[in-house]
């Protein structure tokens, strides 16, 4: 786990993590957010929708980049004000899907990064999107 | 050169306070904006250094009152709107 100070990090910095999406996992997560939408929850629903199998929840794909910026990088030292994400391809259940973030832009002035971030299922690009964190006590 | 400039950061402070209607003045300052906190502010300078391509220290931020007072240091970084 990183535990990173405001300048200790630099733009180019990277962080890389595997995350296998189990049925058990997209299972809790359904119970968790109350959400059990067919799509998720019910093979048969979804290969009727076209989808060779039950699909991730969005939000559960990015919730793994949330628990990389609060435990790599920025870091625990940090806060996530905004995220944003597109979803390009579904995430299946039982897929592991990569990630990355990087760091591209520090902002000194209020302790800001700004980050990118992916997630590839194989050499299909299924998440990507924006962080921006901030350390409350550096300022 | 002080409205050319407001006008350029303006749909940034709609943006980020989440209010299209607002109207930036020289005389706005974050009490009278309801969502200008702590975190929106941390986003507000972040966008505004990507809108002007310019850099501002905690010290140069510190004793600004109001838009007017960043208008003033915009300018005076060579940014014209």
């Amino acid at each position: 786990m990183g535990s990173y100070s405001f300048s200790d990090l630099s733009v180019g910095m990277t962080s890389e993590r595997s995350y296998l999406f189990t049925e058990q996992r997209v299972e809790v997560f359904s119970t968790l957010i109350d959400d059990k939408a067919p799509v998720h929850v019910d093979l048969e629903f979804a290969k009727n929708q076209g989808f060779e199998g039950r699909i991730v929840h969005g939000l559960f794909v990015q919730a793994v980049i949330s628990g990389m910026l609060g435990n790599e990088i920025p870091g625990p030292k940090s806060v996530i004000n905004n995220l944003s994400m597109k979803m390009h391809n579904p995430v299946l259940v039982g897929q592991i899907v990569n990630y990355k973030i990087e760091i591209t832009a520090l902002t000194p002035a209020v302790a800001a990064v700004s980050l990118s971030f992916t997630g590839m299922v194989d050499k299909r690009i299924v998440i990507s999107g924006k962080a921006l964190c901030s350390f409350p006590n550096s300022t | 050169m002080g409205q050319k400039i407001i006008d350029s950061i303006t749909p940034i402070f709609r943006e980020v306070f989440d209010d299209p209607s607002l109207i930036v003045t020289k005389e706005l300052s974050a009490n009278d904006v309801k969502n200008w906190d702590s975190l929106n502010h941390i986003i507000l300078i972040v966008e505004l250094e990507t809108l002007t391509g310019l850099f501002f220290s905690t010290d140069e931020l510190v004793n600004l009152k109001n838009v007017g007072d960043f208008v003033q240091l915009l300018a005076e970084k060579g940014y014209r709107g």
